[in-house]
């Protein structure tokens, strides 16, 4: 049986191995040619029979003995772009130049690139490859006859979903612009939240063997620990897949704890998160083609922050947070501690409240960790369904859940009342930290499954269980709950309160090394500023 | 405190450090969890009113003995009582002088565990089968044993403060069953009778001997005296005020009679006509602190046979030791008569020349031997 699974294993590394040839031979790929007809072929060769390539020549100038030819792709070029910036001067002004026509014909190529060419982005590229590579991302390839090298214009111009406010992260006050799908824009937005020339927006080679998805990364150099940039780097390196078609892929392939419910690298929809971010020593990865931004390292406590406890003042912002937490303990205990008080500790509860909750459960006739069961289940169903559904139907689905569900299954005794206050308190709570509601609905289920058998014990070791887990965990190196555990007293402040925004001197000491953000001070009228005449 | 690991450094077992603070509150929550489940109601039953004094003698014989294992770990940066004692012994001997440790710590991880689940069994859920507590806690402290020291030291961070919240709580909500008369007698015990019931829970206290290990993993190694007096001194003083405690609310007879005096304390706490009955709660936090203990002695019993065995790493141990300790937590003490008649009778005896002839002994020999060495030498790397 063991031998079996060794050459099972085996025979799957070989594949791999196989597979990674072809993929070398096709990057080294033929220089042009100075031929414009052979280039022409040879490019459309490559696309074969695709609908969406247009190949257009002409001749420059109104010279008949001169050849170009433009290749571009429908839907990818601004096609007004193409015509004024590069068919008109080349076609009408090129003549009209009369520098031009002093100059010799082997010139030709950087004449056109200097004085005929009125648009912003121009790159030469010698290979075919690079030519392929510039069609596909969006700009113009211009072939000249007798020209070994292309001009690859920028003519980008796409049709994108516009900037809107995200649904994730929705704020009452704050910014409302969230990512677009485009990576160009959202480094724009980005770029207009700090402006700083430190800023650095690296590209890394396109990932995904056939998608070719352009990454970058972000951070802020001067604040950032170089360690996280070169650990990013390096992981990103790593990854050899076929496509990248959400930033979720990336996050899966570089994270630290693939085997753990707890995400380790944090995701946002939003610029000025970022920015923050950012700011607070992070690197941030942005992904073409997806609005979610990733942040690393991604602490726990991070999920229990959102921007406006910063955007509005402390003192309400620190209920909130606290808010958070009671909202994580209700949503992963909750119906677990009334399984086990219901089931095993009936002498904790107050004796009258007991009495009524016997009162509820008379005539019920699953146990109450089947009933939490049952109705986490549905619960989860009921969510899904709420994400997945056409939003027409979402009327007709609240309505069979709440009444169906809520109403008539008490009504008919299968579920008791107490369970369904439980389970409905449990489904709010669990809206309220977001960025870990999964961990926290499997966290939910494991705890009814550890108090159905052992009662608060149950309850207590798989508390410490989760903790003893979570306490292992690392991001890029740093500790997941810090600065709680390894507790780090002079960092908790902005823990389990917000602290007004002068308190908030430093920076995390294991996020950054240049620590201090500002050195803003209380804010205080001026002593004489009392008006006279009062 | 903390340290982003560098992995290759495979000479040593454990990669992780731990910081002061969680060196004090590791010992912290041994203290407390090997005096809150067995001891009170023989200390009570037999010192009475004496027991602060007991307590107090306890302590003594505590600080003696750290005072000698933190000489021997300056002596001896790096290393664990294991490591060293081979070093100060030469390879035969300190092998068997480590084995004595190794199973010192075995036996005791196997007691505390038996102590914690006959509370468990005995006090909160009677019905279930000892058996399954047992499975349950050695599965999760394996984990934690296998998560490494570094978990370990945070959770104690996180749930010690919460265990003193307890017992400060039970102290102050029940000042208003306090009977200042039942104090006294004082001083009804001669010294010697003082001296020989102070073994008991000096023999308890000297588990803290695991500091020969923690300490070669410790950031600071020169505040390991501080932090370890300070965990012990903490914990016994919370103790001898609960137990004084004990002693005026119920009185020396009835508070003799109880099984679970300190856990007896949590369930008179009422306030209000709501906030009654607290001490699930109260079970809650100990058996935290005792699971705490368990995974710390279960971690040096592994971390001192894989030391002994010469393993490059200790966790393939620790199902072998896990599965030990089941086997002699279940089988040695059949019931609570015969676990309090070795308590009080053959305990002490045993374990004191362990703790306390054991380590002195290798600070003797340590100081002849390597004569020419310093008292302590700094650090190395």
């Amino acid at each position: 049986m063991l031998k079996i699974l060794t050459q099972l294993w085996n025979s799957k590394k070989k594949i791999n191995r196989k597979a990674r040839i072809p993929e070398a031979a096709l990057s080294e790929s033929p220089n042009l040619d100075s031929q414009l007809a052979k280039n022409l072929s040879q490019i459309k060769e490559r696309f074969k029979d695709s609908v969406d390539v247009a190949y257009r020549e002409f001749s420059p100038g109104f010279d008949l003995n001169k050849k170009a030819g433009l290749i571009y792709i429908y839907g990818l070029v601004n096609s007004e772009l193409t015509n004024n910036t590069i068919l008109k001067p080349l076609m009408f002004e090129l003549p009209k130049n009369k520098e031009l026509e002093t100059m010799e014909q082997g010139n030709l190529l950087e004449k056109i690139k200097r004085c005929a060419l009125p648009n912003s982005n121009l790159r030469e590229a010698a290979t075919l490859q690079d030519v392929i590579t510039g069609i596909l991302s969006g700009d113009t390839a211009l072939l000249l006859d007798g020209f070994p090298t292309a001009l690859l214009i920028e003519t980008k111009g796409w049709e994108t979903m516009g900037i809107k406010e995200p649904d994730t992260e929705a704020v009452v006050r704050g910014p409302r612009e969230g990512f677009t799908e485009t990576i160009g824009v959202n480094t724009a937005m980005l770029r207009r939240k700090i402006k700083n020339e430190k800023l650095r927006l690296e590209s890394l080679n396109s990932l995904g063997r056939q998608t070719k998805t352009l990454v970058y990364i972000a951070y802020i150099e001067g604040i950032v620990n170089e360690k996280f940039v070169t650990e990013v780097k390096k992981r990103l390196q790593r990854i050899d897949i076929d496509g990248i078609l959400e930033s979720g892929y990336i996050e899966q392939l570089i994270e630290d704890a693939p085997t753990s419910i707890f995400p380790t690298i944090g995701n946002t929809e939003k610029p000025d998160i970022l920015a923050s971010k950012l700011l607070e020593g992070r690197v941030g990865i942005l992904v073409d083609g997806t609005p979610f931004a990733l942040t690393v390292p991604y602490l726990l406590i991070e999920a229990f922050q959102s921007a406006e406890d910063y955007y509005s003042r402390p003192y309400y912002s620190t209920l909130i947070r606290m808010i958070r937490y009671v909202a994580l303990f209700i949503s992963v205990l909750f119906p677990a501690l009334y399984v086990s008080l219901q089931s095993f500790h009936p002498e904790m509860i107050p004796t009258s409240l007991l009495i009524s909750m016997a009162g509820a459960r008379e005539g019920v006739p699953f146990p109450a960790y089947i009933e939490a069961l049952v109705m986490g289940v549905v619960f989860e169903i009921m969510r899904e369904a709420g994400v997945r559904m056409p939003r027409p139907i979402g009327q007709s689905v609240s309505i069979v859940g709440s009444l169906v569900l809520g109403e008539a299954a008490v009504r008919a005794g299968f579920i008791s009342n107490p369970m369904v206050i439980v389970v409905a308190i449990t489904a709010i709570a669990s809206f309220v930290v977001t960025p870990i509601a999964d961990a926290m609905a499997l966290m939910r289920l494991f705890f009814v499954l550890c108090a159905s058998n052992l009662g608060l014990f149950g309850v207590l070791m798989g508390i410490l269980f989760i903790d003893i887990h979570v306490m292992k965990l690392r991001s890029f190196g740093i500790p997941y709950l810090y600065p709680v555990a390894p507790m780090n007293f002079g960092e908790l402040n902005d823990v389990f309160i917000r602290p007004p925004l002068w308190s908030r001197i430093f920076r995390s000491r294991l996020l950054s090394q240049n620590r201090v953000r500002g050195r803003s001070l209380k804010p205080s009228p001026p002593k004489n500023q009392r008006n006279e005449e009062s | 405190m903390l340290i982003i690991v560098e992995i290759g450094d495979k000479a040593m077992l454990e990669k992780g450090k731990i910081s002061s603070g969680q060196f004090y509150f590791l010992i912290l929550t041994l203290a407390l969890s090997v005096s809150l489940f067995s001891l009170p109601s023989i200390i009570i039953s037999r010192a009475k009113q004496d027991v602060w004094i007991v307590i107090l003698i306890a302590l003594g014989i505590d600080v003696v003995v750290a005072i000698v294992l933190y000489v021997l770990g300056l002596r001896y940066p790096n290393q664990t009582i294991f490591e060293y004692s081979q070093e100060i012994l030469g390879r035969f001997l300190g092998k068997g002088v480590g084995l004595i440790f190794a199973i010192f710590f075995l036996v005791m991880t196997a007691d505390i565990l038996d102590t914690i689940i006959t509370f468990l069994s005995t006090a909160v859920m009677p019905e279930t089968p000892k058996t399954v507590f047992y499975l349950v806690m050695l599965l999760v402290s394996a984990y934690a044993v296998n998560a490494g020291l570094e978990p370990i030291g945070r959770l104690s961070e996180l749930v010690a403060p919460l265990v003193v919240i307890c017992l400060l709580l039970s102290l102050a909500l029940n000042i208003n069953h306090v009977k200042l008369e039942n104090l006294k007698p004082v001083f009804q015990l001669s010294l010697l009778k003082d001296l020989e019931y102070s073994l008991l829970p000096g023999s308890l206290y000297g588990i803290c001997i695991i500091m020969g290990v923690f300490m070669a993993y410790h950031i600071k190694p020169k505040d390991t005296l501080k932090a370890k007096l300070g965990g012990v001194v903490t914990g016994t003083l919370l103790i001898i005020f609960n137990l004084l405690i004990v002693i005026m609310v119920f009185g020396a007879d009835l508070g003799s009679q109880l099984r679970y005096p300190l856990y007896s304390l949590a369930q008179m706490i009422e306030i209000g006509d709501f906030f009654e009955r607290l001490e699930p709660m109260v079970m809650f936090f100990w058996v935290a602190a005792g699971f705490i203990t368990i995974a710390m002695l279960y971690y040096v019993t592994t971390i001192g046979f894989a030391q002994l065995l010469n393993l490059p790493d200790y966790k393939p141990l620790t199902p072998l030791i896990g599965g030990a300790i089941f086997i002699l937590s279940t089988i040695t003490f059949p019931n609570i008569t015969i676990k309090d008649a070795f308590l009080k009778g053959i305990y002490p005896y045993l374990t004191l020349p362990v703790e306390g002839g054991l380590t002195t002994l290798l600070l003797m020999v340590s100081l002849f031997k390597h004569r020419k060495k310093p008292i302590w030498t700094k650090q190395r790397g």
